[in-house]
Protein backbone atom coordinates (compact mmCIF):
# COMPACT_ATOMS: atom_id res chain seq x y z
CA UNK A 1 0.00 0.00 0.00
CA UNK A 2 1.29 3.45 -0.79
CA UNK A 3 1.80 5.68 1.77
CA UNK A 4 -0.73 8.24 0.27
CA UNK A 5 -3.23 5.64 0.77
CA UNK A 6 -2.13 5.06 4.39
CA UNK A 7 -2.22 8.58 5.44
CA UNK A 8 -5.92 8.39 3.58
CA UNK A 9 -7.23 5.55 5.91
CA UNK A 10 -5.78 6.82 8.93
CA UNK A 11 -7.28 10.98 7.97
CA UNK A 12 -10.45 8.32 7.57
CA UNK A 13 -10.10 6.98 10.97
CA UNK A 14 -9.36 10.22 12.34
CA UNK A 15 -12.42 12.07 10.76
CA UNK A 16 -14.80 9.38 11.22
CA UNK A 17 -13.78 9.39 14.94
CA UNK A 18 -13.59 13.03 15.07
CA UNK A 19 -17.05 13.36 13.88
CA UNK A 20 -18.48 10.70 16.60
CA UNK A 21 -17.06 13.50 19.49
CA UNK A 22 -18.24 16.48 17.91
CA UNK A 23 -21.75 15.06 17.62
CA UNK A 24 -21.53 13.40 21.22
CA UNK A 25 -20.63 16.89 22.04
CA UNK A 26 -23.63 18.17 19.97
CA UNK A 27 -25.60 15.44 21.78
CA UNK A 28 -24.58 17.20 25.23
CA UNK A 29 -24.74 20.52 24.23
CA UNK A 30 -28.77 19.77 23.07
CA UNK A 31 -29.39 18.41 26.32
CA UNK A 32 -28.47 20.94 28.62
CA UNK A 33 -31.20 23.45 30.17
CA UNK A 34 -29.23 26.57 29.45
CA UNK A 35 -28.57 25.72 25.31
CA UNK A 36 -25.46 27.51 24.19
CA UNK A 37 -26.46 28.07 20.47
CA UNK A 38 -23.35 29.59 19.12
CA UNK A 39 -21.72 25.85 20.24
CA UNK A 40 -24.38 23.77 19.29
CA UNK A 41 -23.75 25.64 15.64
CA UNK A 42 -20.05 25.37 16.03
CA UNK A 43 -20.37 21.43 17.14
CA UNK A 44 -22.96 20.33 14.30
CA UNK A 45 -20.83 22.26 11.48
CA UNK A 46 -17.67 20.65 12.49
CA UNK A 47 -19.61 16.79 13.02
CA UNK A 48 -20.53 17.30 9.20
CA UNK A 49 -17.88 18.41 7.96
CA UNK A 50 -15.38 15.82 9.98
CA UNK A 51 -18.02 13.11 8.40
CA UNK A 52 -17.61 14.74 4.85
CA UNK A 53 -14.28 14.00 5.33
CA UNK A 54 -14.34 10.79 6.40
CA UNK A 55 -16.72 9.94 3.91
CA UNK A 56 -13.97 11.51 0.94
CA UNK A 57 -10.73 10.05 2.37
CA UNK A 58 -12.37 6.44 3.04
CA UNK A 59 -14.06 6.27 0.17
CA UNK A 60 -10.54 7.21 -2.32
CA UNK A 61 -9.21 4.03 -0.16
CA UNK A 62 -12.07 1.58 -0.08
CA UNK A 63 -12.52 2.15 -4.20
CA UNK A 64 -8.46 2.45 -5.49
CA UNK A 65 -7.45 -0.20 -2.52
CA UNK A 66 -9.70 -2.19 -0.53
CA UNK A 67 -11.56 -4.53 -3.56
CA UNK A 68 -8.69 -4.92 -5.45
CA UNK A 69 -6.23 -5.75 -2.25
CA UNK A 70 -8.17 -6.24 1.07
CA UNK A 71 -11.26 -7.60 0.09
CA UNK A 72 -9.69 -10.56 -2.37
CA UNK A 73 -7.73 -11.57 1.08
CA UNK A 74 -10.47 -11.40 3.61
CA UNK A 75 -12.31 -13.81 1.23
CA UNK A 76 -9.67 -16.22 0.56
CA UNK A 77 -9.56 -16.68 4.53
CA UNK A 78 -11.43 -18.13 7.24
CA UNK A 79 -13.44 -14.74 8.05
CA UNK A 80 -14.84 -14.43 4.62
CA UNK A 81 -18.22 -13.59 6.11
CA UNK A 82 -16.57 -10.29 7.81
CA UNK A 83 -16.43 -9.09 4.41
CA UNK A 84 -19.52 -10.30 3.11
CA UNK A 85 -21.70 -9.30 6.17
CA UNK A 86 -19.63 -6.69 8.29
CA UNK A 87 -17.99 -4.45 5.05
CA UNK A 88 -21.03 -4.58 2.86
CA UNK A 89 -22.79 -3.17 5.76
CA UNK A 90 -20.59 -0.50 6.83
CA UNK A 91 -19.71 0.36 2.80
CA UNK A 92 -23.39 1.26 2.59
CA UNK A 93 -24.53 2.57 6.48
CA UNK A 94 -21.60 5.45 5.79
CA UNK A 95 -23.62 6.94 3.21
CA UNK A 96 -26.81 7.40 5.62
CA UNK A 97 -24.69 9.79 7.58
CA UNK A 98 -23.55 13.06 6.29
CA UNK A 99 -27.47 13.39 4.83
CA UNK A 100 -28.43 13.18 9.15
CA UNK A 101 -25.81 15.31 10.25
CA UNK A 102 -26.85 17.83 7.38
CA UNK A 103 -30.45 17.86 8.73
CA UNK A 104 -29.01 18.50 12.52
CA UNK A 105 -26.48 21.41 11.05
CA UNK A 106 -29.57 22.63 8.48
CA UNK A 107 -32.28 23.00 11.89
CA UNK A 108 -29.69 23.92 14.21
CA UNK A 109 -28.51 27.46 12.13
CA UNK A 110 -31.88 27.86 10.79
CA UNK A 111 -32.98 27.47 14.38
CA UNK A 112 -33.91 31.39 16.07
CA UNK A 113 -34.08 30.83 19.53
CA UNK A 114 -37.73 30.02 19.12
CA UNK A 115 -37.20 27.19 17.15
CA UNK A 116 -34.41 25.36 19.61
CA UNK A 117 -36.79 26.66 22.79
CA UNK A 118 -39.37 24.65 21.27
CA UNK A 119 -38.91 21.25 23.37
CA UNK A 120 -40.37 18.78 20.80
CA UNK A 121 -37.96 20.10 18.17
CA UNK A 122 -35.00 19.65 20.95
CA UNK A 123 -36.23 16.24 22.07
CA UNK A 124 -36.36 15.37 17.82
CA UNK A 125 -32.86 16.93 17.20
CA UNK A 126 -31.32 15.53 20.30
CA UNK A 127 -32.71 11.32 19.05
CA UNK A 128 -31.55 12.22 15.63
CA UNK A 129 -27.95 12.81 17.33
CA UNK A 130 -28.36 10.24 19.31
CA UNK A 131 -29.06 8.04 16.45
CA UNK A 132 -26.16 9.72 14.18
CA UNK A 133 -23.20 8.53 16.81
CA UNK A 134 -25.15 5.46 17.45
CA UNK A 135 -24.87 4.65 13.70
CA UNK A 136 -21.18 6.23 13.52
CA UNK A 137 -19.99 3.91 16.40
CA UNK A 138 -21.19 0.78 15.10
CA UNK A 139 -19.29 1.41 11.53
CA UNK A 140 -16.22 2.27 13.56
CA UNK A 141 -16.71 -1.10 15.84
CA UNK A 142 -17.27 -2.91 11.99
CA UNK A 143 -13.76 -1.28 11.10
CA UNK A 144 -12.35 -2.85 13.71
CA UNK A 145 -13.85 -6.50 12.66
CA UNK A 146 -12.92 -5.88 9.02
CA UNK A 147 -8.90 -4.86 9.93
CA UNK A 148 -9.22 -7.42 12.44
CA UNK A 149 -10.07 -10.27 9.67
CA UNK A 150 -7.53 -9.08 8.00
CA UNK A 151 -4.61 -9.41 10.26
CA UNK A 152 -6.16 -13.42 11.09
CA UNK A 153 -6.30 -14.71 7.27
CA UNK B 1 -42.51 32.01 16.10
CA UNK B 2 -41.16 34.73 14.05
CA UNK B 3 -41.14 35.85 10.73
CA UNK B 4 -37.22 34.45 10.09
CA UNK B 5 -38.44 31.14 11.90
CA UNK B 6 -41.03 30.08 9.39
CA UNK B 7 -39.25 31.15 6.11
CA UNK B 8 -36.43 28.73 7.71
CA UNK B 9 -38.82 26.01 8.31
CA UNK B 10 -39.45 26.25 4.97
CA UNK B 11 -35.92 25.17 4.16
CA UNK B 12 -34.98 23.17 6.99
CA UNK B 13 -38.53 20.69 6.30
CA UNK B 14 -37.24 20.52 2.68
CA UNK B 15 -34.08 19.52 3.27
CA UNK B 16 -35.19 16.82 6.29
CA UNK B 17 -37.96 15.15 3.62
CA UNK B 18 -34.84 15.36 1.02
CA UNK B 19 -32.69 13.51 3.39
CA UNK B 20 -35.46 11.35 4.04
CA UNK B 21 -35.69 10.32 0.55
CA UNK B 22 -32.15 10.17 0.15
CA UNK B 23 -31.44 7.23 3.17
CA UNK B 24 -34.36 5.64 1.29
CA UNK B 25 -32.83 5.52 -2.20
CA UNK B 26 -29.42 4.53 -0.35
CA UNK B 27 -31.38 1.58 1.10
CA UNK B 28 -33.22 0.62 -2.27
CA UNK B 29 -30.25 0.86 -4.49
CA UNK B 30 -28.02 -1.19 -2.26
CA UNK B 31 -30.66 -4.05 -2.28
CA UNK B 32 -31.44 -3.94 -5.63
CA UNK B 33 -27.86 -3.94 -6.50
CA UNK B 34 -27.15 -6.80 -5.19
CA UNK B 35 -30.40 -9.01 -6.14
CA UNK B 36 -29.88 -7.79 -9.83
CA UNK B 37 -26.13 -7.81 -10.98
CA UNK B 38 -26.70 -6.21 -14.04
CA UNK B 39 -27.68 -2.65 -11.89
CA UNK B 40 -24.83 -3.30 -9.90
CA UNK B 41 -22.39 -3.31 -13.09
CA UNK B 42 -24.28 -0.33 -14.53
CA UNK B 43 -23.29 1.65 -11.48
CA UNK B 44 -19.50 0.38 -11.66
CA UNK B 45 -19.66 1.29 -15.29
CA UNK B 46 -21.26 4.42 -15.44
CA UNK B 47 -19.38 5.79 -12.22
CA UNK B 48 -16.11 3.96 -11.59
CA UNK B 49 -17.11 1.67 -8.77
CA UNK B 50 -20.47 0.71 -8.01
CA UNK B 51 -20.56 2.44 -4.20
CA UNK B 52 -19.76 5.91 -5.74
CA UNK B 53 -22.93 5.14 -8.16
CA UNK B 54 -24.35 5.02 -5.36
CA UNK B 55 -22.88 7.90 -3.34
CA UNK B 56 -23.90 9.96 -6.08
CA UNK B 57 -26.98 9.13 -7.26
CA UNK B 58 -28.35 9.23 -3.75
CA UNK B 59 -27.03 13.03 -3.43
CA UNK B 60 -28.93 13.75 -7.05
CA UNK B 61 -31.78 12.73 -5.59
CA UNK B 62 -31.45 14.59 -2.14
CA UNK B 63 -30.49 17.66 -4.19
CA UNK B 64 -33.98 17.53 -6.40
CA UNK B 65 -36.00 16.69 -3.72
CA UNK B 66 -34.73 19.04 -1.54
CA UNK B 67 -35.81 21.63 -4.09
CA UNK B 68 -39.36 20.04 -5.05
CA UNK B 69 -40.32 19.98 -1.21
CA UNK B 70 -38.83 23.50 -0.74
CA UNK B 71 -40.78 25.00 -3.33
CA UNK B 72 -44.09 22.75 -2.94
CA UNK B 73 -44.21 22.49 1.00
CA UNK B 74 -47.84 22.87 1.45
CA UNK B 75 -47.80 19.06 2.64
CA UNK B 76 -44.65 19.49 5.20
CA UNK B 77 -45.69 23.32 7.13
CA UNK B 78 -45.41 22.58 10.38
CA UNK B 79 -44.58 19.21 10.47
CA UNK B 80 -40.69 19.07 11.32
CA UNK B 81 -40.74 17.34 13.93
CA UNK B 82 -42.33 14.71 12.36
CA UNK B 83 -40.02 14.40 9.20
CA UNK B 84 -37.32 14.85 11.71
CA UNK B 85 -39.05 11.32 13.99
CA UNK B 86 -39.86 9.63 9.97
CA UNK B 87 -35.83 10.52 9.32
CA UNK B 88 -34.70 8.79 12.87
CA UNK B 89 -37.28 5.56 12.32
CA UNK B 90 -35.84 5.07 9.07
CA UNK B 91 -32.71 5.62 9.25
CA UNK B 92 -32.37 3.30 12.71
CA UNK B 93 -34.84 0.62 10.28
CA UNK B 94 -32.36 1.06 7.26
CA UNK B 95 -29.31 0.14 9.26
CA UNK B 96 -31.11 -3.31 11.28
CA UNK B 97 -32.80 -4.58 7.43
CA UNK B 98 -29.14 -3.60 5.89
CA UNK B 99 -27.20 -5.95 8.21
CA UNK B 100 -29.89 -8.70 8.07
CA UNK B 101 -30.00 -8.45 4.34
CA UNK B 102 -26.35 -8.90 4.00
CA UNK B 103 -26.33 -11.78 6.20
CA UNK B 104 -28.80 -13.67 3.88
CA UNK B 105 -27.25 -12.57 1.58
CA UNK B 106 -23.92 -14.07 2.46
CA UNK B 107 -25.62 -17.63 2.43
CA UNK B 108 -24.81 -19.48 -0.99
Amino acid sequence: MSSVLIVFLVLHIIFGTGGIVLMTAYLLLISKKNIEIKWLKVSSILAFLAFLASWIFGGFYYTSYYGKAVKPVILKGHFARVHEILMETKEHVFLFIPFLSLVIVAVTLAASGDLISDSKVKKALASLAFVVVGIALFILILGIFVSGAVGKT
Amino acid sequence: MNKLAKNSERIITGVTAGSIVAVFSIILMTVFAEVNPAFKKWLAVNFTHHWIGKSVLSIAVFLVTTIIFTMFNKLFKNKLVLLLWVLIIIASIGVMLLLAFFYWHSFP
